[in-house]
């Protein structure tokens, strides 16, 4: 084909010879183009058919399920859902159920179970995102029977199908699974802290016991401590509050400190508080803020000094955390004085006592 | 006489050459790009479907976020603007516009909307900007603020937002811009995935004659004006083939100054936003780029596909040669200022790839490009080039183009749909033709005006006008 063009367009030497193997490159290239083009209008057409087609299934099964919750009993004749459609089917019951609880939950968690081992069958041949896909109907439908898929996929490769599988075993709030999720999260060191943290908070006050025992537990790794320093707090643990403290006094790494201070804010009592003020003069800024805040919201009457200290502290956050607790501890006079003075924190002082 | 023709030919001859070198550079970068972000937008329309994200996020240790508007001369859009910011589906985010000494009645119109009274609130950060005339909170949204200041240019109103700023988090986008409604959740996602993420951007779309309900996109079409049609198709190549593209390479260096979403830390350590520069946005991801580099400290900045911030475009060539002059400028400005990394191994791919691309390919481009076509015109009249080179010249320059454009268009339909009429999808297919012969040889013309004016070292960022957004109760 080269020798053809390269006759018709008269190149007779090297330079011209690549300038047609070139000219011959991008005109497949163009070839591709139109057809791609025209690929990607017959997807238009075809995906257009596929959401007509959805559409009536769709309109079908909302008539179905009205039926079935009208009747109360979830279940549907057999055979309705033809084989092929049961996938599609599930999803769509996972998408009705977002907007439904309690008995009206049950019933559509009951049409999916007939369905569901098509899940199974498929789930673990296909692409992550398909399994993920998967996981997420059994976690919400099929909880109680397929929970050792659940807990199975914690070890998968895939980071999206672990943490799917976590937050089906976290949403079940059954702590057996805590531990399990724990050790497969440990991983996932690049992970938000606070996402880790709300996932193990989900648990509620049954999964304390294990939070408390990752705290303290000085060979477990760094974020999924500090994540089970925030859970705790999400969830009042009052019983964690001596365990923070002891935590604050032994750890030399700031960012535990700061988890730990930020614990105790809302766990911590009164015999906490001699603890708490060490670190109100440490080095790192956010140590030092989180202490103030944990003052402010614990302290007594001894803790207004700190916090009035704290207000000459160069982080801007120490001083907001500081001003914030002088409030909370009821000292309105001393943010009155700096706020009428030349001080530095004077319109900080306008700020805390104009929001309140 | 003779000689100097010779010399003429000679120089005519070899610029020929190197511009047809340029474009074969060019587009096969492009080319590249465009695998890498259909391989990478294939995985995550995957992961779309694999996840609910809004659930995931909502009910998962979403982190707080504030929003930085800033608004000069935007008394047409911006309460439409606020309003849709304030619709936004978060669970906990907080909206500072800024009005950065407007000369209209931005600030007026922001104030009897939505009712604002001065407010009492200190800086968290000490970032300098321009003179601060004013707080104020509005009375019936309360995590509504706007800060009233003296005219210092967007990237010091953006500085002034993000002194006042208090999450960890912060989203910088323009004021007369339209987020879509989970455009934070789908932001926020990478920052969760991994805690090393400082900085991602948004995709950015072309709003003109789309049609807006309460701050909410009710219907997508195309533009009906010419320039602003091409500029849809600009916006899809741009982003879905390369931003994507090089966001999947691991080496993105612009984040859109319209919608990206930065940790504030990072950015104050840097020291917020560079004002002596019309390209602040890009400045700033090079800056974060050279620090973390320099310091050896992980970082991830990345591009997300999904979250949108509908954006007016301009409508006339006289604002649209604004607006490209000023790009290019920018362009050039942060190019410059950080040429240390170019080609320099300590940067990695940044150093290695993305920068030299953007510094021969897209800064010097113009330069090559438009006295390229020039030469090719009196080579053609002289007729001392060949047939091959001929045909060769007009594949590589135009029908290379094509191709590009049409793969973006797809890109677009085999992802995300955003144009449910067929009529337009057809029309874009159209354009990815029509723009190579004319549009794009004006954007070059525009972009070689800009590439002088930097050399010239021209400041200021020229008249933007804007004709507001359309909305149901209009039509």
């Amino acid at each position: 084909m080269i020798s053809t063009i390269r006759e018709l367009i008269g190149a007779d030497t090297v330079f011209d010879l690549t300038l047609t193997v070139l000219i011959v490159v991008i005109a497949v290239l163009l070839v591709i183009t139109i057809i791609l083009g025209l690929a990607v209008l017959l997807l238009r057409y075809k995906n257009y058919l596929t959401a007509r087609r959805l559409n009536r299934l769709e309109d079908q099964w909302s008539a179905l399920i009205f039926t079935a919750i009208d009747s109360g009993t979830g279940e549907l004749p057999a055979q309705t859902i033809k084989r092929n459609r049961q996938r599609l089917f599930l999803q769509y019951l996972m998408r009705y159920a977002r907007r439904l609880q309690g008995e009206e939950f049950a019933i559509i968690r009951q049409l999916a179970q007939p369905y569901l081992p098509i899940l199974l069958e498929r789930s673990w041949h296909e692409n992550p995102e398909d399994r993920a896909r998967s996981l997420q109907i059994i976690g919400r439908f099929g909880f109680q029977d397929y929970s050792d898929y659940l807990v199975d996929a914690l070890d998968d490769q895939s980071p999206m199908i672990v943490m799917i599988a976590a937050a089906a075993l976290a949403g079940t709030k059954y702590p057996q699974y805590i531990n399990p999720i724990l050790a497969a999260i440990a991983h996932f060191e690049q992970w938000n802290v606070s996402y880790l943290a709300a996932l193990l908070a989900r648990f509620g006050p049954e999964g304390a016991e294990s939070l408390r025992r990752t705290l303290i537990d000085a060979t477990a790794p760094l974020h999924i401590r500090i994540a089970g320093a925030a859970a705790l707090a999400t969830i009042r643990d009052l019983s964690a509050g001596d365990l923070a403290l002891d935590l604050l006094l032994k750890t030399a790494d700031p960012e535990l400190q700061a988890a730990a201070l930020r614990l105790l804010q809302t766990v911590g009592r009164q015999t906490h508080l001699a603890g708490i003020r060490q670190f109100a003069t440490a080095p790192e800024f956010m140590v030092r803020a989180n202490a103030c805040a944990a003052l402010g919201r614990i302290g007594t009457d001894t803790d207004i000094d700190y916090l009035r200290r704290g207000l000459d502290d160069p982080s801007n956050w120490v001083a907001f955390h500081a001003a914030h607790g002088l409030l909370n501890l009821g000292d309105r006079t001393t943010l009155q004085n700096v706020a009428e003075s030349a001080h530095a924190r004077s319109e900080l002082a306008r700020q805390i006592l104009a929001e309140n | 006489m003779t000689i100097i023709i010779r010399i003429l030919q000679i120089l005519v001859e070899n610029l020929n050459y190197l511009v047809l070198f340029y474009f074969l550079a060019l587009n096969l970068f492009y080319l590249i790009t465009t695998i890498f972000a259909f391989f990478a937008l294939r995985v995550y329309a995957r992961r779309l479907k694999a996840i609910n994200v809004e659930e995931l996020i909502t009910t998962a240790g979403a982190p707080p976020i504030t929003l930085l508007a800033p608004a000069y001369n935007e008394e047409a859009t911006c309460v439409e603007s606020v309003r849709a910011l304030l619709a936004l589906n978060y669970p906990e985010y907080e909206i500072i516009v800024i009005n950065d000494g407007s000369a209209d009645n931005t600030m007026s119109r922001l104030t009897e909307a939505f009712d604002l009274q001065p407010a009492a609130r200190v800086p968290m950060a000490e970032i300098p900007s321009a003179t601060i005339k004013g707080l104020y909170r509005s009375q019936h949204q309360p995590n509504l603020w706007a800060i009233d200041k003296a005219n210092g240019g967007k990237a010091d109103a953006l500085n002034a937002g993000l002194k006042f700023c208090r999450t960890p988090l912060f989203c910088a986008m323009d004021a007369d811009s339209i987020l879509e409604r989970d455009a934070l959740i789908r932001i926020v996602r990478p920052f969760l995935e991994d805690a090393r993420t400082i900085a991602a951007g948004g995709i950015i779309r072309i709003v003109n004659d789309c049609t807006i309900k309460a701050g909410t996109l009710m219907e997508i079409r195309l533009p009906r004006n010419i320039w602003a049609k091409f500029q849809v198709l600009e916006y899809l190549r741009a982003f879905l083939s390369g931003r994507m593209g090089w966001s999947a390479l691991d080496a993105t260096l612009i984040i859109s100054g319209a919608f990206g979403m930065f940790k504030r830390p990072a950015v104050v350590e840097v020291g917020g936003y560079a004002t002596d520069t019309v390209g602040e946005d890009m400045e700033l991801v090079v800056r974060l780029h050279r620090r973390f580099r320099e310091q050896r400290i992980p970082y991830k900045i990345s591009f997300v596909p999904d979250p949108v911030a509908w954006t007016e475009c301009p409508e006339s060539t006289k604002i649209l040669g604004r607006q490209r002059d000023r790009w290019q400028r920018g362009l050039f400005e942060v190019l410059t200022r950080h040429r240390i990394m170019f080609l320099n191994p300590r940067y990695g791919r940044i150093g290695l790839l993305a920068y030299p691309y953007f510094y021969l390919l897209e800064m010097l481009g113009p330069a090559i490009e438009m006295p390229g076509y020039v030469a090719f015109l009196v080579a053609l009249i002289m007729g001392t080039v060949s047939v091959p080179f001929i045909i060769a010249f007009f594949m590589a320059a135009f029908i290379f183009g094509v191709a590009l454009s049409v793969f973006s268009v797809a890109l677009e339909e085999l992802t995300f749909r955003r144009y449910p009429r067929t009529i337009d999808l057809l029309k874009l297919f159209m354009l990815a033709v029509v723009e190579n012969f004319g549009y794009r040889q004006l954007t070059i013309y525009w972009r070689m005006h800009g590439f002088i004016s930097a050399l010239r070292k021209v400041q200021g960022w020229g008249k933007m006008e804007r004709k507001g957004f359309k909305t149901e109760t209009s039509t």
